[in-house]
């Protein structure tokens, strides 16, 4: 078990930088989500750890011991690191079979043949592969490949696991039963964990702390409830959430009755503490970007605290889509849209009226030029 | 899945026995001819009636020494198969997985060179052959088979590793494996029907040499394809052992396609499955 440090890393492939400036301290045991969209340097950034990329600039360490750090000249190989990866492809050898598969890592560190045996069949064990050991990669169904992958890593005894989006190759159904399974063996198993996946549910259900990245830069790192209540910055905020937080063009003002967002066709009065927090940064009178999730906003026969004029405004309904559980309202006020996720029982229908109340303990105002929230 | 007719699988099957039958008559007239009398097979190697069957013809290809020209064209067959292999595909494996300064226009170069004719070497090469002592040396005819080789089984099989995903590479990299461990313990055993496939044709390719071979070796160290020439005599040619020569000649090369058909068509129809 190990802490990993990436201290002012750097990729660059040509000119292209893929990873910029990047400070993360995962912790002796933690189960750490790279996140962010295609492209934006995640698995670059897991492939510096894992030694298969040699960073531009800065340093890396596994444990106590710098694997990477380029001024200095040092690069140690992936195997001299004790990491055991897990790749998107699984990247089983189709000319050996499950037991050959999950013993070869062990047979390079001429482990003596007695323990292989005894620690591939309790790996085996673990993972319900018993009775798959005999068969080649090329028998077995997705699932199974993704099992013997995660014993492949697993036997070895590492320090660190890395993970490269290991559940999108498999179907729904089975990634959900996959998700709580790995958490699980994580949890047992109390490995230091990196886990890179573009999928925010994966992300949020699996994570102890979860590392937002876009092109490159690392926006938030942080509990999913941190990233998912006080996201950092407009990108952390829309693209944690599904469906994703409602940004509106604002401006801040203020009058005797007190602070309000104004939106031109209506306005929202803030509570004290929020106007207290925007008077000190002196943005009376300044635009900002203003942010609600869709899950606070109300239907107002549903909502408990509504005040007509403060946080309530009435809206057009503009396309209702029931998702069993709840209902996804697109929602107009002049020319401004906005997305709502109802109560199931709400009977909302489009083309209709409906007073839609903002929780306004809940929303988020970010600088309009930085994009970095204020609250 | 596409929907095949029955009318159309009908007419494709006809086709392709009709084609199978036409490419073989010659081979069984090849047969015939090898195992009856001269006497029968002038009037017509189809007409069976009365047909007497005998394997004189072969007893006397064999007593003509014609065994050592067999010989010959397995080592030199075999040699000129595996020397150039372990080679190439070193090289393509370094073509594929590493970078090296002038990487592409080395392997432009050697695309360019698949294109140099035989011919077109044959005399610096003969004055090689007798600056080095290499004449008439089965290692010298083997060495310019392997030369010959090099170019295209290199590209052959680079193209084909650079079709093995990069995650095994990384995934041995990570086990423990350094890039010669990589080679031999993954790439090889992946790519082995790729190889196999080389194999065969180069195999084959070598095999059936007739130019370099008369060129390069005097009688006493020909190959099968230019020992099968001592059965023409200019106002008599002996058909019989001429076409038990013939039999002898490609039946080698025959059975180690039949051993390897199943390696060689998934090399040749690619794919990795994993």
């Amino acid at each position: 078990m190990a802490e990993v440090k990436l201290i002012n890393v750097w990729k660059k492939f040509g000119e292209v930088v893929a990873v910029q400036d990047m400070n993360l301290h995962i912790k002796d045991g933690e189960f750490m989500i790279l996140l962010g969209p295609s492209g934006c340097g995640k698995t670059t950034t897991l492939r510096m750890i894992a030694g298969l990329e040699e960073p531009t600039k800065g340093q890396i360490y596994v444990g106590d011991k710098l694997v990477a750090d380029p001024e200095k000249g040092v690069f140690v190989p992936p195997k001299d690191r004790d990491i055991a990866m897990v790749f998107q492809s699984y990247a089983l050898y189709p000319h050996m079979t499950v037991y050959d598969n999950i013993a070869f890592p062990l047979k390079l560190r001429k482990v003596p043949k007695q323990e292989i045996d005894k620690r591939v069949r309790e790996v085996a064990e673990m993972l319900g592969l018993t009775e798959l050991l005999k068969r080649k990669p090329r028998e077995l169904s997705g699932g199974q490949r993704q099992r013997v992958a995660l014993g492949r890593a697993i036997v070895r005894k590492p320090q660190v696991f890395l993970m490269d989006e290991p559940l999108s190759n498999l179907d729904a159904k089975l990634r959900v039963k996959m998700r709580a399974e790995l958490k699980k063996l994580q949890r047992q198993l109390g490995v230091t964990t990196i886990y890179v996946t573009h999928d925010q549910v994966e992300a949020m259900t699996m994570g102890d702390r979860i590392a937002v990245i876009n092109q490159g830069v690392l926006q938030q790192v942080g509990t999913p409830d941190e990233v998912y209540n006080k996201p950092a910055n407009v990108f952390v905020g829309g693209f944690i959430g599904s469906p994703a937080m409602n940004f509106l063009d604002a401006s801040i003002v203020e009058d005797e009755r007190g602070v309000w967002v104004d939106f031109g066709e209506f306005r929202l009065k803030l509570l004290e503490d929020q106007a207290e927090v925007l008077r000190e940064l002196n943005y009376i009178g300044k635009e900002v970007i203003f942010g609600i999730r869709p899950e606070d906003l109300y239907d107002a026969m549903f909502a408990q605290v509504k005040i007509p004029g403060e946080n309530m405004v009435r809206a057009v309904v503009d396309i209702v889509e029931n998702l069993g559980s709840e209902r996804i309202v697109h929602l107009r006020v002049g020319n401004i849209t906005f997305v709502g996720a109802f109560h199931a029982e709400s009977m909302v229908k489009e083309g209709q009226e409906v007073d839609v109340v903002f929780d306004m303990k809940k929303v988020h105002i970010f600088d309009k030029k930085t994009e970095k929230a204020i609250f | 899945m596409v929907k095949v007719s029955m009318k159309y699988k009908v007419t494709i099957n006809i086709v392709a026995w009709m084609i199978g039958i036409l490419l073989l008559i010659p081979l069984f007239g090849l047969v015939m001819a090898s195992i009856r009398p001269f006497s029968e097979v002038v009037s017509g190697w189809w007409i069976l009636k009365n047909a007497h069957f005998t394997l004189e013809n072969y007893i006397d290809v064999l007593d003509r020494g014609f065994a050592r020209n067999i010989l010959n064209s397995i080592i030199i067959a075999g040699f000129a198969t595996i020397l150039p292999l372990l080679v190439s595909g070193m090289a393509a494996y370094g073509f594929t997985s590493f970078s090296f300064p002038v990487k592409t226009m080395l392997f432009l170069t050697l695309v360019a060179i698949q294109v140099v004719p035989q011919q077109a070497v044959i005399i610096p090469l003969l004055k090689l052959f007798r600056d080095l002592g290499l004449y008439n040396h089965m290692y010298g005819i083997i060495l310019v088979h392997s030369a010959f080789a090099l170019p295209w089984t290199i590209f052959f099989l680079r193209n084909f590793f650079m079709s093995i995903p990069k995650d095994y590479e990384e995934a041995a990299k990570i086990d423990g494996l350094g890039s010669v461990g990589i080679y031999f313990r993954i790439i090889l055993p992946i790519a082995l029907p790729a190889i196999i496939s080389v194999a065969v044709v180069q195999f084959i390719f070598a095999w059936q040499d007739l130019f370099f071979a008369i060129t390069l070796l005097r009688p006493e160290n020909w190959p099968a394809s230019a020992g099968i020439t001592k059965f023409v005599s200019r106002y008599n040619p002996n058909w019989g052992q001429l076409t038990a020569a013939g039999v002898l000649t490609i039946l080698v090369p025959l059975l180690v396609y039949v051993a390897l058909q199943k390696y060689y068509m998934k090399g040749v129809s690619g794919g990795i499955k994993g």
